[in-house]
């Protein structure tokens, strides 16, 4: 077996081992004493290459300085010649320190608009849209904050970002993200979730082992302490490729409802289940929605979980369905006015007009199997939702749900032919047990519900405006 | 605080941190040049973001979290290079550099004293290893050797320089 001593150490540091010697020397260095050595020798390496290089300039000039010693001035100096030399030594010596010094500060206080990129790195690239519980490491930042290039380091709490060019990107802390410029970032440890819009496609996010490029999606990217990268793909499609290989046979594109993983020393990607338990805190508010309470879940992200395909008898479901849909003609809703309603899809016909950007969503209570209209005990939630920009417009009847799908329901959805929507009571002055009650709040932005399961399937989509 | 003032002050930290980043980058990155290259491009970005710096925390610290990412840069660009620490060991490397830099100034005046008293031939042996920067084979062809001589060479003048460098350090504490 291969004893670890300095020599193997040295030629560690020196990248001239196996790497079996290579593996078995990271092994060893698990200990921490080990690493105390280690950084003791590698200190000394970086001390000798510092001090013989600067000796080497040392010579270098005085060799310069011992051709001009025949020169007719220096001879004269006569008696004094070994002193002169001496001071031209510490002269020359005290020189190449300062012009290093000047040097290092002409490099180092350029300031940053002159080693920017011409998209100025100084200037806001991102800013904060939304934080939860959130500690910062490095310096504190409230909501409306703006961030330029640099590390951004997220102890705990879950942080949304919304960049310039319309990515949305969520990090749940700990994490440690750092921007690079408008569409490319790097995420050195934690969990993010993206949402990339066409104006942002080939947006990029690095770790320390892969490159994940989007092409118009939603994804996840989880980093662990030792590099391992996981990237789960939730809508569309991304380009994932070894980081430092550019290689086009390295590329893998990863479609929805994928995923892959590596880790550092591991030259390949490698497809794992699709599993987005770790991105279901961060997911919800990449979509928009900043917080559920009650008995209401989002859903996971996938082609799996969409409406159709997903039930659940207790709990009022969220389904993100589309984002960011230019409207190219009035669109027909039942509401749109703050208040408290009881019979939405008999409310008077309502517009949003046409050209604006929306996304959309549909909130469900779906019991597993179907109801018998006396059925007794029929699953009631109450729950409430806020999303990030207010809500323009609700759909709660079966013809406008049916007439709203197509642009603005889920591209993978199944919403077969049942009868849907929020139930009216059976009679104008019955009470109010067993009838569904929506609450759309004065700022627009919370959506309380009070569904009981009945015969058709309780659904409503909010339209939500995609931009301030 | 003026420009001047503000370069003072830079100087000052950077000066003393320098030897602990250097060691930190050399310990991680095998290729001299490759090293050469991160300790300059995180000079280059510790001045830039000094605005940024917290003077309530240890600035070598600071500087180290910076070479940090730059060293992740290097092995995202050199991906066959063996020395590929994991984020957590570049960590704890960055932890043990740091413990020991109190007593770094003193080991490299101490290895200044040393290398004075050093024989001719181990000078161009480590001049040729560290200045000239060649792989121990094409020092042994240079020097008349084979590899593992030269390698059993090397090892034993750093040995012989770090023992020199601890005997100075007792003798000063003493």
């Amino acid at each position: 077996m291969t004893q670890i001593n300095d020599e193997l150490l040295d030629d560690f540091l020196d990248g001239e081992v196996s790497s079996e010697e290579a593996t078995l020397v990271l092994a060893w260095l698990e200990l921490p004493a080990n690493m105390e050595r280690y950084a003791l020798r590698a200190g000394l390496k970086a001390d000798l290459c510092r001090s013989l290089q600067r000796r080497k300039i040392q010579q270098n000039a005085l060799a310069v300085c011992d051709d001009d010693s025949a020169t007719p001035i220096r001879a004269a100096v006569g008696q004094r010649g070994r002193t002169s030399h001496r001071n031209v030594k510490l002269a020359y010596t005290f020189a190449a320190a300062a012009l290093a010094t000047v040097a290092c500060l002409i490099i180092a206080f350029q300031r940053p608009g002159d080693l920017s990129d011409p998209n100025g790195a100084s200037s806001a690239i991102a800013t904060v849209a939304y934080q939860s519980h959130a500690r910062w490491a490095d310096e504190q930042r409230r909501q409306g904050d703006e961030v330029g290039t640099g590390v951004l380091q997220l102890e705990v709490g879950i942080v949304r970002l919304d960049f310039a060019n319309g990515a949305a990107v969520t990090l749940q802390g700990p994490a440690e993200f750092e921007i690079l410029n408008n569409d490319h970032t790097r995420l050195h440890r934690g969990i993010l979730t993206a949402q990339v819009p066409e104006s942002a496609i080939r947006f990029e996010v690095e770790t320390p082992v892969v490159e994940v490029v989007d092409l118009g999606t939603a994804f996840g990217v989880s980093v662990g302490v030792d590099g391992e990268t996981d990237v789960c793909v939730f809508q569309g499609e991304v380009e994932v490729s070894l980081a430092g290989n550019d290689r086009a046979d390295s590329v893998q594109r990863v479609r929805e409802g994928n995923a892959v993983r590596t880790r550092s020393l591991v030259n390949t990607i490698q497809s794992v289940a699709y599993e987005t338990n770790r991105y279901e805190d961060a997911w919800p508010v990449t979509s928009g929605v900043m917080q559920a309470t009650g008995l209401m879940k989002f859903v996971s992200p996938g082609p799996e979980f969409v409406p159709g395909r997903y039930e659940d008898s207790e709990r009022i479901l969220v389904f993100s369905e589309r984002f960011e849909v230019l409207l190219e003609t009035d669109l027909s809703v039942d509401l749109i006015e703050p208040g408290q309603y009881r019979r939405i899809h008999r409310a008077g016909q309502e517009l949003i007009s046409a050209g604006q950007r929306v996304n959309s969503y549909l909130l469900q209570l779906d019991p597993v199997g179907r109801l018998a209209r006396d059925a007794p005990n029929k699953p009631r939630a109450i729950g409430q939702i806020t999303f990030n920009k207010p809500i323009i417009g609700l759909i709660g009847g079966t013809k406008k749900l049916r007439e709203t799908d197509d642009p603005l329901g889920h591209p993978q959805g199944d919403y077969g032919s049942l009868r849907r929507g929020i139930e009216p009571p059976k009679s104008a002055d019955s009470s109010d047990a067993g009838r569904d009650v929506v609450i759309l709040s004065g700022d627009r932005r919370t959506l309380s519900l009070d569904l009981s399961a009945g015969t058709a399937v309780d659904q409503i989509r909010v339209v939500v405006r995609a931009s301030e | 605080m003026s420009e001047n003032n503000r370069r003072q002050e830079f100087t000052q930290h950077w000066l003393a941190a320098e030897p602990s980043v250097s060691a930190y980058v050399f310990a991680a990155v095998s290729s001299f040049h490759d090293a050469e290259d991160v300790v300059q491009q995180v000079a280059q970005e510790v001045a830039r973001r000094f605005d940024q710096y917290d003077s309530d925390r240890p600035f070598l610290g600071w500087a180290l979290w910076i070479a940090k990412s730059r060293v992740i840069d290097a092995y995202r660009k050199r991906r066959r290079d063996h020395l590929v620490f994991s984020e957590d060991l570049l960590q704890r490397l960055g932890e043990a550099i740091a413990e020991q830099a109190i007593e770094r100034t003193d080991r490299r005046e101490a290895l200044e004293h040393c290398l004075d008293g050093l024989p001719e031939r181990s000078r161009r042996l480590l001049d040729l290893r560290y200045v000239d920067e060649l792989p121990a084979v094409d020092i042994a062809q240079s020097v008349d050797s084979t590899v593992g001589s030269v390698r059993v060479l090397l090892t034993r003048i750093r040995k012989s320089l770090g023992e020199c460098v601890q005997r100075r350090i007792a003798v000063e504490e003493a």
